[in-house]
C-alpha cells in the first residue's frame, strides 16, 4: 500500500527507484528497531520489499545511521510517533516530523512544543495547511485536502450548534424538573402540616 | 478488473452504511469479512513476513556468502529463534513454565530500554519546557510572546521591576493609594504577559493533583483537583473534535469514491470512455 503511494509521487517528481528512493517494507522487530537502526540500517533491513539486497541499492549506501538523515518523517495512526521520540530522537537527536490522524493530534503537541519534533501534520487540517504552504511557495494548486475543508467546516459548525441547543434544552428540562419537584415538596409539606 | 474492484469496494461500503437503518445480515457479513481480512493480514505480516525478514532471509544471505560466519548466525538467528519458540510450550501440559523464559527476556529488555528513554523524553524534557517560559521574564520561545514586537519582549521584566520597586516605595516611604493602584496595575500586566505560560503551568499542576491519591482530597486540594478536571475536559473535547474530523474525512473520501469512481467510472467504462 505504501509502495503504490510512493511510486505515484516518484513518477510525479521524476524520481528513480534505488537512485532517489527505496521502499524497505515492514520489519516486525518492534521497538528494538529504533536502536538497531543507529548501529546500521542494514542490520534491520537486509533487503528491500522486492528482495533486492541492501548492498545493491545505491541510495541506501548514503544512509548508515540517524546522523546521516536530514529529516525523518513518521506517518502513523497510533503511538508510533511517540515511540520515535522516546526511543530514537531523544537518544540520537535528529530532526523528526510526524503526520498523525485526528485522535493523536493533542497527544503530539507536547513533543512539538518541547522541540522534540520539528513539525506535525495533523489529519486533513494539517494536510490543508501543508497544501497552503506549497501554494504560498509556488509548488502547487489547491488539492483534495483544501477542498475537503468546506465539508469539515459545515460539519463542525453544525455540531457546535447542536451541542449548544442540546445543552440549552437540557438546562430547560432540568429547571422544569426542579420546579416540579419543588412544587410537589411544597404540596407534601402542606399536607403533612394538615393545611 | 479495475471496475470489478470498484464494485466490490462499493458493495462493502454500502453494506456498512446499511447499519444506519438497522443491524442486518449485509452489515454482519461485511464486518466478518473485514475482521477476517484483518486477522489474515496481521498473520501474514507478523508471522510470514516477520519470519522471512528476521530469520530465513538473513540466514540465506549469509549462507550465500563465500565465508559464512556461523558464530554470528548462531548468536543472532538460531538461538533467539529457539528461545522465541519456547512460547509455544504454553500448549504442552507440564512444560508451560518454559514460556516464561522468552516473556521474561522481552519484558526485561523492554523495561530496560523504556526506563531511561521514557524518563528523559516524557518527563525531564517536558518538565524543562513547561517551566522555562513561566520562569523566564524575558521571552523564551513562548507562542504568545513570539508575536509581540521586539521592544515588548521586556514587558514582563519591566513590570516585575516596577511592582517590586513600587512595593518597597509604598512600604518604606510613601503610603499613597496611587502607588497601590500602580502596583496592582503593573502586577496585572505582569500576569497577563506571562499568562500563556502560567496557564500551562497551572494546568499541569492541577491535573497532576487530580491523580494524587496519597491523602484524602478535601478542601483546597479538592477545589484544585476540580480545576485540573476542567483542563482534562478541555483536552477530551479537543480529542473528540479531532476524532470527528478524522471520521468525517473518511466518510467524505468514501462518498467521493462512490460518486466519482464507482458511478462515474462505471458509466465511462460502459460507454467506452
Amino acid at each position: 500500500m505504501g509502495r503504490s503511494i510512493i511510486e505515484e509521487i516518484a513518477i510525479q517528481y521524476d524520481k528513480k527507484e534505488y537512485l532517489d528512493w527505496v521502499y524497505m517494507g515492514f520489519t516486525p522487530a518492534g521497538i528494538s528497531v529504533f536502536s538497531a537502526m543507529n548501529r546500521g540500517i542494514q542490520e534491520v533491513y537486509t533487503a528491500d520489499v522486492t528482495g533486492k539486497s541492501f548492498d545493491e541499492i545505491p541510495v541506501a549506501q548514503e544512509f548508515s545511521k540517524y546522523s546521516d538523515i536530514g529529516l525523518a518523517i513518521t506517518f502513523a495512526g497510533l503511538k508510533t510517533p511517540g515511540y520515535w521520540v522516546q526511543y530514537a530522537q531523544t537518544r540520537y537527536n535528529f530532526p523528526l516530523a510526524s503526520g498523525v490522524t485526528g485522535p493523536m493530534i493533542p497527544d503530539q503537541f507536547p513533543f512539538l512544543n518541547a522541540d522534540q519534533m520539528v513539525g506535525m501534520m495533523g489529519d486533513i487540517l494539517g494536510a490543508a495547511e501543508y497544501e497552503g504552504l506549497l501554494r504560498k511557495n509556488g509548488y502547487g494548486d489547491q488539492g483534495f485536502a483544501s477542498a475537503s475543508m468546506f465539508a469539515q467546516t459545515v460539519v463542525h459548525y453544525s455540531l457546535i450548534i447542536v451541542i449548544v441547543l442540546a445543552n440549552i434544552a437540557s438546562y430547560m428540562f432540568n429547571r422544569k424538573g426542579r420546579q416540579d419537584r419543588e412544587a410537589r415538596a411544597a404540596a407534601r409539606a402542606r399536607l403533612d402540616s394538615g393545611m | 478488473m479495475v471496475v470489478l474492484s470498484w464494485w466490490v469496494i462499493a458493495f462493502f461500503s454500502l453494506c456498512i452504511f446499511s447499519f444506519l437503518y438497522k443491524n442486518n445480515p449485509f452489515y454482519k457479513f461485511a464486518i466478518h469479512v473485514i475482521l477476517g481480512l484483518m486477522v489474515g493480514y496481521m498473520f501474514m505480516q507478523q508471522v510470514i513476513i516477520g519470519l522471512s525478514t528476521s530469520f530465513f532471509s538473513p540466514i540465506l544471505l549469509e549462507l550465500g556468502r563465500s565465508s559464512t560466519d556461523w558464530f554470528d548466525l548462531l548468536i543472532q538467528r538460531f538461538i533467539p529463534f529457539c528461545i522465541a519458540s519456547l512460547i509455544f510450550t504454553l500448549l504442552i501440559p507440564g512444560r508451560q513454565w518454559m514460556k516464561n523464559i522468552p516473556l521474561g527476556l522481552v519484558l526485561g529488555y523492554g523495561m530496560g530500554l523504556m526506563m531511561v528513554t521514557s524518563l528523559e523524553s516524557n518527563v525531564f524534557i517536558q518538565l524543562r519546557k513547561t517551566l522555562q517560559p513561566a520562569t523566564a521574564v524575558i521571552s523564551s520561545g513562548s507562542f504568545y510572546r513570539d508575536r509581540w514586537p521586539q521592544w515588548a519582549q521586556f514587558v514582563p521584566m519591566l513590570s516585575l521591576c516596577v511592582v517590586i520597586g513600587c512595593t518597597l516605595l509604598y512600604q518604606f516611604r510613601m503610603r499613597m493609594p496611587e502607588i497601590k493602584t500602580v502596583i496592582y496595575a503593573t502586577l496585572l500586566i505582569f500576569i497577563i504577559s506571562l499568562s500563556d505560560s502560567l496557564i500551562i503551568l497551572i494546568g499541569v499542576m492541577t491535573v497532576l493533583s487530580y491523580f494524587f491519591f496519597s491523602f484524602e482530597r478535601d478542601g483546597v486540594v479538592e477545589e484544585v483537583s476540580r480545576v485540573g478536571l476542567t483542563f482534562m475536559m478541555v483536552y477530551f473535547g479537543a480529542v473528540f473534535g479531532s476524532t470527528l474530523m478524522t471520521r468525517m474525512q473518511i466518510f467524505v473520501g468514501q462518498v467521493e469514491f462512490l460518486t466519482s469512481k464507482w458511478i462515474m467510472g462505471t458509466i465511462q467504462a460502459i460507454s467506452g470512455g
